[in-house]
């Protein structure tokens, strides 16, 4: 009975402390997944290519420490030519986004300009899960060698390292009104202020290695839902901010930009129809904050995000179980598609698995490579990496392609190329061996 | 068995679970807690792979925690000035300075828009200006339940008015929308709802002589200034104002530590002579008092995280998306609501996103609609399992009659503005003069 | 501004641990609602606020 019971002061007393005990329990089993998921350490078998790898925090000194910090490397071919920057998870849970990073990062090779690649831009936002959400912590892929363990985060910074919120996010410079929350959104929060909220500055960050390392095409890679009108696209601007102007009057106008990254993305996704829907479409200039926009307004580099459909942002799915990420084959989403309301051509029998998100990525960052050097020369950037089709063809042998690629951190042969991805160097140089 | 019938068993079970333990335990919000513990255990009978609930569960408790303190922070705020005495000399101050009874309302209307119209929480109006409204109102003749009717729903208008709308931002930001235009849209309907809502309230009530209120009311506490009444709510306002107009002058304070300075002004700003412990005393009371909202806030949150866990948002989010058009149009107003009242700001993105593509493909004007669903969906704050600015109202006015005696007088009103918003669903091209 | 951003945040840190703390006062005594339900309540709404004083959530 919810009424007070009289019942002895001793008996009480006892009562309340089993209760007390039982739920302190259950939170330190929660607690410990938590602390687990926070701490997890990924490693990435990191290609003979590697020339450098930077930090966040040397662009932007005060995230040093801070889990907004997070490695940059660097793959640079010594040949002449252009500096291509590819982000990957700006929004840790969409996982495919990180995925296509490490791959790129464990077999890239470089013949001619340079390749800058963030795998875990919001290192931060990757150590939490979406509250509310139940996303699972982790998702596994199969290699030959073993299994290796791969972390979903959250889309916002985790509120240990940014709070709190205020009631209405207010964009810098364009003073743009946003929902509370996306002041920890890393892709609202470009181009970012040094002297800001730790998202900020880690968006400051991002803009500040455009800038300073002379990036001429920048390449956000991110995960939509199905029932979003820009899921499976490109988005590239086709004006750009007029930056004197602006600095002069106060003013946003908008102009052609000297290399058009719409046009590299039209060609590039046509190209791919063949493999797989590619959409392109332009940057709103009346939408502030995403990188789309902020960094080709904030420097002169090109900048094309690019979205594979996941329908676990879609929300209505059924249970949300690690095999929904992974493979991507729900009952809802099927009945919502055959209504007409989705964005893609899904097909709950093939699902959106990873190995096809991951492959859409590479292949699709790829493909802007080639189109951006053919319409700007001297800008041209040659690397190689796995391709959607090689993928497709492993996957139809029955192999995971995405293991496939995956090189084994524990393999002593490996020794010299065991990247710890943290926030922070683990060793002396963050490889892992050395500890 | 197809996902659709597992989870609509499981969907059932959780019901069940939430009416047993309501009946059973007499509280909602363990209630919630219960049918979430409930539906989790049986999630994983039906779907193993889903693995212990137990961090997702816990996950839950995070997900409006700082809601939570808000909730907190204001109550503390409430309750120090209202101990200082300004509320019963503002009291005094307005009773004998306007006579006319309507004016009299429509000034209380427009005062109680401001606190959620600029942070966009309606609770906040409550906490900040319900005690004043409800002592006003008693005096005017309106009896308890219209009272609390008053306070809920100027508390829902607020916090539908603009310039913060949380619902339309959360939907602005799914849809890569800009936040503009949408001024007009949502306050002509917030003003006729409002008047009509002040009308019926007003209706029939038999104001007492102003010297008769003025005798029943609290004398005026010695010592009391203007100033001192003022200063308290002068600095949260410009708190608030700063927050929007200068945001990157000043951190980000958050709401809670906003109320908490201004409880300090207040502190400083109390003239009676006022001990340490008085002080404890009244924070002690006020964490009782406040307790229950808390755990409601933070019960829900727990519940929402079971519901996406196991499938049962995904069944109700595509069923509601799968009906036919008609039939949208008809049960929107019911259904946002409802969803409301177990999502909070969720459903913007569970039910609102989708619908605003959906129509976006139909070619309609999507903000007009946008600025509907946004009109909708605040009124699910008073339903069932959260009902958290409704249960507000309620504790404002001590109503401890039936609930469903509350919404049910609530009704008309509700149904102005839901009729309102149906029709700009319906013919969003009709208002587009608006924006 | 960053100095001033980590003060706030320590503020909250400490305002949460505040509330942990008065919560467990309330949980094992207080004036109203003084019953086993209420004591599962308390207990379960100190988690969030605790876990997060400890910077584990």
């Amino acid at each position: 009975m919810a009424n007070t019971v009289k019942s002895s002061p001793s008996k009480r007393l006892i009562s309340k402390i089993i209760i007390l005990v039982v739920v302190l329990v259950i939170g330190a089993i929660a607690a410990a997944q938590f602390w687990q998921l926070r701490h997890f350490k990924e490693e990435v078998v990191v290609s003979d290519a590697l020339t450098d790898v930077k930090w966040f925090s040397d662009y932007v000194p005060s995230l040093k420490g801070t889990w907004l910090d997070t490695p940059v490397f660097f793959f640079d071919s010594g040949v002449e030519g252009g500096t291509v920057f590819i982000n990957g998870g700006p929004h840790p849970y969409e996982p495919a986004s990180t995925m296509a990073a490490y791959l790129m990062m464990e077999n890239i090779e470089v013949t001619k300009g340079k390749v800058i690649i963030c795998p875990r831009s919001n290192y931060s936002g990757s150590t939490e899960g979406m509250l509310g959400d139940a996303y699972p912590m982790y998702f596994h892929v199969e290699s030959e060698w073993g299994t290796s363990k791969f972390r979903i985060g959250d889309r916002y910074t985790h509120p240990l390292d940014q709070w709190p919120d205020p009631f209405v996010y207010v964009n810098y410079p364009s003073g743009q009104s946003q929902a509370y929350q996306d002041i920890r959104n890393l892709n609202r929060t470009y181009p970012g202020r040094e002297d800001g909220t730790p998202t900020e500055r880690a968006a400051y960050a991002v803009l500040e290695i455009i800038r300073q390392e002379n990036v001429d095409l920048a390449i956000d890679m991110h995960e939509a839902e199905i029932l979003y009108p820009v899921t499976s696209t490109y988005v590239a601007p086709a004006t750009v901010l007029d930056r004197e102007h602006f600095e002069e009057t106060g003013e946003m106008v908008y102009v052609e930009p000297e290399r058009n990254s719409l046009d590299v993305a039209m060609m590039a996704g046509m190209n791919l129809s063949g493999q797989f829907l590619m959409k392109s479409e332009a940057s709103p200039s009346s939408l502030h904050g995403l990188s789309h926009r902020e960094w080709a307004d904030w420097s002169d580099a090109m900048t094309i995000l690019m979205e594979t459909p996941e329908i676990f942002i879609d929300k209505i799915t059924g249970p949300r179980t690690e095999a929904l990420m992974t493979e991507g084959k729900d009952e809802f989403l099927q009945k919502v598609t055959d209504a007409g309301l989705t964005y893609f051509p899904y097909d709950m029998e093939f699902g959106t698995p990873m190995w096809y998100r991951t492959g859409r990525h590479l292949t699709g960052a790829l493909e802007t490579l080639t189109w951006a050097s053919m319409f700007y020369p001297d800008i041209a950037v040659e690397a190689t990496w796995p391709t959607f089709l090689e993928m497709q063809e492993l996957e139809n042998q029955g192999i995971d392609s995405v293991g496939y690629f995956l090189k084994n951190p524990d393999d002593p042969a490996n020794a010299d190329n065991v990247y710890v991805i943290y926030k922070e160097p683990v060793g002396e140089n963050m490889l892992k061996w050395s500890e | 068995m197809s996902t659709t019938m597992l989870t609509l068993i499981l969907l059932i079970v959780m019901l069940i679970a939430f009416i047993l333990s309501s009946i059973k335990l007499k509280s909602p919000d363990i209630s919630m807690v219960v049918a979430a513990v409930v539906l989790a255990i049986a999630g994983v009978i039906a779907v193993p792979e889903l693995g212990s609930p137990i961090r997702y569960l816990v996950e839950g408790l995070f997900v409006n925690l700082d809601l939570a303190m808000l909730f907190i922070a204001a109550s503390i705020f409430v309750n120090i000035y209202a101990y200082s005495g300004a509320l019963s000399t503002v009291t005094r101050g307005i009773v004998s300075k306007v006579g006319n009874k309507w004016v009299l309302m429509s000034i209380l209307g427009i005062l109680m828009l401001l606190p959620g119209a600029i942070t966009g929480a309606g609770s906040i109006s409550i906490f900040v200006l319900g005690g004043l409204v409800d002592i006003v109102l008693t005096h005017l003749g309106v009896n308890q339940k219209k009272r609390t009717v008053f306070i809920f729903f100027f508390a829902i208008l607020s916090a539908a008015a603009p310039p913060i709308n949380l619902w339309t931002m959360l939907m602005c930001a799914q849809a890569n929308m800009p936040y503009v235009g949408f001024t007009w849209l949502l306050l002509i309907p917030i003003i006729i709802a409002g008047a009509v809502c002040i009308v019926y309230v007003g209706w029939g009530a038999k104001p007492e002589s102003k010297e008769a209120i003025l005798a029943q009311l609290p004398e005026k506490t010695e010592g009391m200034t203007w100033w001192r009444i003022l200063l308290p709510v002068v600095v949260i306002a410009a708190l608030f104002v700063l927050a929007v107009y200068a945001p990157w002058n000043l951190p980000v304070l958050g709401l809670p530590l906003m109320f908490v300075i201004s409880a300090i002004v207040a502190l400083l700003c109390n003239p009676k002579k006022t001990t340490v412990k008085d002080y404890g005393e009244i924070l002690d009371n006020t964490m009782e008092q406040v307790f229950p909202l808390v755990a409601n806030v933070l019960s829900i949150g727990v519940l929402q995280s079971a519901m996406a866990a196991t499938g049962v948002r995904g069944l109700l989010g595509s069923t509601f998306l799968g009906l036919p058009l008609i039939l949208i149009y008809c049960l929107i107003v019911i259904v946002g609501p409802i969803m409301q009242g177990c999502f909070n700001y969720g459903v913007s993105v569970v039910l609102g996103g989708p619908l605003i593509f959906m129509f976006n493909t139909f070619g309609m004007d999507v903000t007009v609609i946008c600025a509907a669903l946004s009109l909708i969906f605040p009124m699910g704050d008073g339903l069932p399992p959260s009902r958290i600015t409704g249960r507000l109202a309620c504790e404002e006015t001590k109503y401890k009659g039936s609930y469903t005696g509350f919404l049910k007088s609530a009704l008309l009103p509700m149904l102005v503005l839901g009729v309102i918003a149906v029709i700009m669903i319906v013919t969003p091209a009709t208002f587009d003069f608006l924006y | 501004m960053v100095f001033l951003q980590n003060l706030v945040q320590i503020i909250y840190y400490v305002m949460a641990g505040l509330i942990a703390l008065s919560l467990v006062k309330s949980f094992f005594k207080r004036k109203k609602n003084d019953n086993w339900v209420y004591d599962i309540m308390y207990a379960y709404c100190i988690i969030p606020f605790l876990l997060r004083v400890l910077h584990i959530k």
